[in-house]
């Protein structure tokens, strides 16, 4: 049986993810609750989120849902039960899932290194042209030194650690 | 005369020796190096070479100019959390691709600390700067960038994910790589090279052993 997930959502109370899918050779629209077991404010996140994805009930519709969605649903629920409002929790979720731009992974740990390269991973794979995708050319090449009007990074603007080369 | 035969096989496959390049990646965690070489690499792709704790080889063959080349392209493998890399990293580079990702200013800005170690341990090998990751905001390519000018390196608007000039830019640095390594302007490179040629003396004393055996 073939299944197509259409959306991923969460349920508080009792935690529990929610996969709404259409079945493919019925053409059924269904909806899967999988209530996540011992989730506690101190559950370890991508280890129950892991979890979940294994679960060889819930692994068919799962694996068309990544990892991170999946955390971001869990986080949101922990926040909830440490006591946030839903809308705290959802932009905690949201903030705590987002690589800040301004960080310099350089000076950070390795798994918070992992954790950011694995966020930058989902735009990536989102933009991804693979070879089998339709859009896919081995070569590509755009030359962009014609393409009109130029302006500034503005990156350039402060020279403070600019100046020893 | 079948140990002739031997020889001369061995002879052949001297002359026809492959020239072996190395190429470096270089700049900040997560601007996209390894995703880079893995697009550049996608067609005939072979498996990778082992990971080690430092470094990340990858090797890929191709003929230039009808000579055959074998280039290793050296990836960090999160050494750059230590803003420094092992100088036998540089050992021997013959090009340099170095990367920011146009989405976050601190990589732009890291780039001079990038450049400044690079030309430290290779101060004459070919350099090309790639604005990574234009996929997110193609207004980036509309920008201008000073440290490749200031600098003098071709710069690149490149996107690992649609492959916007990956090809292109790997091309261009085997091209480069190969070139600086025909005619050196590195000290050490030069005399490095003179003990390649010497190397002729080898297939010399081959021809004398097979010529005894007549």
């Amino acid at each position: 049986v073939m299944y197509k997930v259409k959306k991923c959502g969460l349920k508080l109370k009792p935690p529990s993810l929610i996969v709404e899918y259409e079945d493919l050779s019925s053409h059924k629209q269904r909806c899967r609750t999988m209530p996540i077991r011992n989730f506690k404010k101190t559950s370890n996140i991508s280890r129950a989120a892991e979890e979940l994805k294994k679960n060889p009930r819930h692994q068919m519709l799962l694996k068309d849902v990544s990892q991170l969605q999946v955390e971001k649903m869990l986080l949101i629920i922990q926040e909830t039960l440490k006591g946030a409002s839903l809308d705290d929790a959802i932009s905690n979720a949201q903030s705590a899932l987002t690589v800040d731009p301004n960080l310099d992974l350089n000076k950070l740990d390795e798994s918070k290194v992992e954790q950011a390269k694995r966020i930058m991973d989902e735009g990536f794979e989102q933009n991804q042209l693979k070879p089998g995708d339709e859009d896919f050319q081995y070569d590509v090449e755009v030359d962009f030194d014609n393409v009109g009007p130029v302006e500034s990074s503005g990156w350039d603007d402060d020279n403070s650690e600019d100046n020893e080369f | 005369l079948k140990y002739q035969d031997e020889m001369s096989s061995v002879i052949k496959n001297k002359s026809e020796d492959v020239e072996k390049l190395k190429i470096i990646c270089l700049g900040d965690s997560a601007v996209g190096k390894s995703k880079l070489v893995e697009r550049f690499l996608v067609d005939g792709y072979k498996p990778q070479q082992q990971s080690t704790y430092a470094l990340t080889l990858f090797n890929y063959e191709t003929k230039l100019n009808g000579k055959k080349i074998s280039v290793d392209f050296w990836d960090t493998a999160g050494q750059e959390r230590f803003s420094s890399m092992h100088p036998s990293y540089y050992h021997q580079a013959q090009a340099c691709i170095l990367v920011f990702d146009a989405t976050r200013k601190v990589t732009y800005k890291n780039l001079n600390n990038w450049y400044k170690e690079l030309r430290q341990y290779r101060p004459n090998i070919p350099c090309l700067l790639v604005a990574n990751k234009i996929d997110v905001d193609l207004g980036v390519t509309k920008r201008t960038f000073a440290f490749g000018t200031k600098h003098n390196l071709p710069q690149y608007f490149v996107s690992a994910a649609n492959g916007t000039n990956v090809v292109k830019v790997f091309r261009d640095a085997i091209k480069a790589a190969l070139s600086y390594k025909q005619n050196p302007t590195d000290f050490v490179d030069q005399v490095l090279q003179e003990l390649e040629h010497l190397g002729n003396t080898e297939e010399d004393l081959i021809h004398i052993t097979c010529k005894t055996e007549e």
